[in-house]
C-alpha cells in the first residue's frame, strides 16, 4: 500500500467501522471463540501467515487457508485437535490505514503485536508484523475476504499455532 | 574424558538413555567438542551458491561459519570471525559479495578467507605478515547437491561419514531447490528433535491427525538402522482421510468438507519415488522427510543454543524444472503440517517442552528406547532401530565406543 490516496478520502465513519471490525477480530481470537472466527470471513475468505524473510524471497507460506472449509479445519485444530494448549493471547492492532477500493471493498494495512502467556507461565512477545486485509460489507457486517499476516520474526517462537 | 557417564557392562546403552544427556551443561559442552566439531554438519544446497561471491552462513554447534563460492568456482568454508578482534564478518543468512570487509576496523578477507587488506598497516611494524591472520579454513564437501561442513572431522571423507545414508540422500535430495526457510526455537535439548524425527511410535498419539487417520488400520512400515549413526523409516500412506475429516468435524461440531479445501486437491507432481513416505535421519543434526505424493520434501537441521534450547531450521524444497503450478502449490501449502505453526509439528514442540521438563526428575534417571527385539538392523514402523543407531553414533563420538 502506498501513501494514503487523496482522491478517495476515508470518511470518519468508514475508518471507525473498519477499526471496530479489526478490534472485534482481535477480541474474537483472544477470547478463543474460534467458531466465531470462521464467521468473520466471507465464504471464499483467505487467511494466510508468512514470515517477512520469505515474503522478500520466493513467498513460502506458513499458513494458507482458502475458503470456509479450510478456516473451519483450522478452528477445529485450535479447539483441541492440536494437543498443544492455547496460550492466553493478547493481540494489539494499530496504525490502521484504510483505503477504499472498487466494488465496495476496502483494503486495510495494520500493525499487529501479539503477546502470549502460558498457563501459569511467563508472558512473551509472540510476534509482530503487518496484516494486509481486504474487507467487504455483507449483510450489514464487514467481513474479511482476505487476511494476510506477515510476521517480522526471523526465529519463530514454539507453538506458533495461535491464530493471528 | 570430562563426562562422568559410565555405562554399565550389563546394560545396552543404546536402549537405555541416561537422561542427564538432555540437560547437563558439562555433557553439552563435551558434545560441542566431540560431536559438533568432529561431524559433518549440513549447511545448505550447492545450488544456493551458484555465482562467485555467493555465500551463506550457518553455525556448527555454536561456532559461526561462512560457506562461499570463490572466483574459481570452488566452495570455500571458514569461520565467520575477523582474525583481528573477532567481529562476525557478515550477519546475513545469504548474499553475494566480492570480499568480506569487517565493519569494525575495515580488515578485508577474500572468498577463501585470506586476509587481503588492513587499513594503516605500518603501525604493526615491518614483520607484520598478512598470512598470519588468514581465517582458519573449515572442511567443506558436497553430496547429492547438499553442502556439509566440518571443523575437525573424525571421518575425513563426507561420503564415508554418510555411509548407508548416501543412497537415500541421492534419491530424495538430488535435483532439489530451496523454496524458503523457516526457523523456530523450542525449549529443549537438540537431541530431542532429532529423536522425535526418527521416532515412528509417537505420531498416532501426539498428532490427533495421524491417530484419527490410523484408527482401525493395520499399520505397516519399516524402521532401519543405517551405519553409522543414521536411520530411515519407510511407510505407506495408510491414513484414512474420511476418518480425519470426521474427527475434525466432531471437534468443531460442524461438518467439514475436505473436497472444498484446495489443500487436499493435489496437482499432478512430475516426479514420484514410489509408494512410501520416507523419513531420513543423518547423524547428528540433519533430517529429511519425503511426503508421499510429492506434497513436499523438507530438510531440517538443528542448531543448539545450550543444553535446553534449540533452533530448528527448516528448508522447504521443490524439484528443479517442475511446472509453475506445482511450484505455486508447494509455496502455498507444502509446509502446512510443519514448523512451529504446523498442524503436526506444533504438537511436537509441545512434546519436546514436556520431555525437557520431565528429565529433571532425578528418581527416574533412564529413558527407554528398546522397541524391536529382533537382532539385525530392520524392524517394524513403531520400532526404534533408527533411534538406537543415533545413540550408537552418539556413544562412539562421546567416547564410550570406537569411532568408525
Amino acid at each position: 500500500m502506498s501513501a494514503p490516496s487523496a482522491s478517495r478520502p476515508v470518511t470518519f465513519e468508514l475508518q471507525q467501522q473498519i477499526e471496530r471490525a479489526l478490534f472485534n477480530y482481535a477480541r474474537t481470537i483472544d477470547e478463543q471463540r474460534f467458531r466465531d472466527w470462521v464467521e468473520l470471513f466471507t465464504e471464499d475468505g483467505v487467511y494466510s501467515v508468512m514470515t517477512q524473510e520469505n515474503q522478500q524471497d520466493q513467498g513460502l507460506y506458513l499458513v494458507m487457508d482458502e475458503g470456509r472449509e479450510a478456516l473451519k479445519e483450522r478452528a477445529a485444530y485450535a479447539l483441541g485437535f492440536w494437543q498443544a494448549p492455547r496460550g492466553k493471547m493478547l493481540h494489539t492492532i494499530s496504525n490502521i490505514d484504510v483505503e477504499p477500493r472498487s466494488g465496495g471493498e476496502v483494503s486495510v494495512r495494520s500493525y499487529l503485536v501479539a503477546y502470549r502467556t502460558e498457563a501459569a507461565g511467563d508472558t512473551q512477545l509472540h510476534c509482530c508484523g503487518t496484516a494486509d486485509d481486504v474487507l467487504v460489507l455483507q449483510g450489514g457486517r464487514w467481513l474479511f475476504k482476505r487476511r494476510a499476516v506477515v510476521v517480522d520474526n526471523g526465529i519463530l517462537p514454539p507453538n506458533f499455532t495461535e491464530l493471528l | 574424558m570430562a563426562v562422568a557417564l559410565k555405562p554399565s557392562e550389563s546394560v545396552d546403552w543404546s536402549r537405555k538413555i541416561d537422561r542427564r544427556i538432555y540437560h547437563d551443561p558439562e555433557i553439552y559442552r563435551t558434545e560441542l567438542d566431540r560431536i559438533f566439531r568432529r561431524s559433518w554438519i549440513f549447511a545448505g544446497l550447492a545450488n544456493e551458491l551458484k555465482q562467485p561471491g555467493d555465500f551463506l552462513t550457518t553455525t556448527v554447534g555454536e561456532e559461526p561459519v561462512i560457506v562461499a563460492r570463490d572466483n574459481k568456482g570452488q566452495l570455500q568454508a571458514f569461520y565467520n570471525t575477523c582474525t583481528h578482534r573477532a567481529a562476525m564478518l557478515t550477519c546475513e543468512q545469504r548474499g553475494n559479495c566480492p570480499a568480506f570487509r569487517c565493519i569494525y576496523h575495515g580488515w578485508t578477507f577474500n572468498l577463501e578467507g585470506r586476509l587481503t587488506g588492513v587499513p594503516y598497516p605500518d603501525a604493526y611494524g615491518e614483520d607484520f605478515c598478512k598470512e598470519d591472520f588468514d581465517i582458519p579454513p573449515v572442511y567443506v564437501e558436497e553430496f547429492a547437491g547438499l553442502v556439509f561442513v566440518a571443523l575437525e572431522p573424525a571421518v575425513p571423507s563426507l561420503a564415508d561419514f554418510l555411509g548407508e545414508a548416501k543412497e537415500h540422500l541421492e534419491k530424495y535430495a538430488s535435483g532439489t531447490e530451496v523454496l524458503g526457510r523457516v526457523r523456530w526455537r523450542y525449549p529443549g535439548n537438540w537431541k530431542l528433535w532429532h529423536e522425535n524425527f526418527g521416532d515412528n511410535y509417537h505420531p498416532e498419539f501426539v498428532h490427533k491427525f495421524v491417530g484419527a487417520g490410523y484408527k482401525g488400520v493395520d499399520v505397516t512400515g519399516s524402521n532401519h538402522q543405517l551405519d553409522d549413526g543414521h536411520g530411515i523409516m519407510l511407510f505407506p500412506s495408510q491414513r484414512q482421510m474420511p476418518q480425519i475429516q470426521a474427527a475434525l468435524s466432531e471437534v468443531l461440531g460442524q461438518e467439514i468438507d475436505f473436497k472444498k479445501n484446495p489443500l487436499y486437491a493435489l496437482p499432478p507432481f512430475p516426479v514420484d519415488f514410489g509408494d512410501k513416505h520416507a523419513i531420513l535421519t543423518v547423524f547428528p543434526t540433519f533430517d529429511l522427510q519425503y511426503f508421499l505424493g510429492r506434497i513436499g520434501t523438507i530438510i531440517q537441521v538443528l542448531h543448539p543454543e545450550g543444553p535446553s534450547s534449540t533452533i530448528v531450521e527448516l528448508l522447504a524444497l521443490g524439484y528443479a524444472g517442475e511446472p509453475p503450478e506445482v511450484r505455486q502449490w508447494r509455496l502455498a501449502r507444502s509446509v502446512d503440517t510443519q514448523t512451529s505453526a504446523g498442524k503436526i509439528s506444533g504438537d511436537d514442540d509441545e512434546a519436546m517442552r514436556r520431555v525437557q521438563g520431565g528429565v529433571r526428575a532425578r528418581a527416574v534417571p533412564i529413558s527407554d528406547m528398546s522397541r524391536g527385539q529382533a537382532p539385525g538392523k530392520v524392524g517394524e514402523k513403531r520400532d526404534e532401530y533408527s533411534l538406537r543407531s543415533f545413540y550408537r553414533g552418539w556413544h562412539m563420538y562421546m567416547g564410550d565406543g570406537t569411532l568408525p
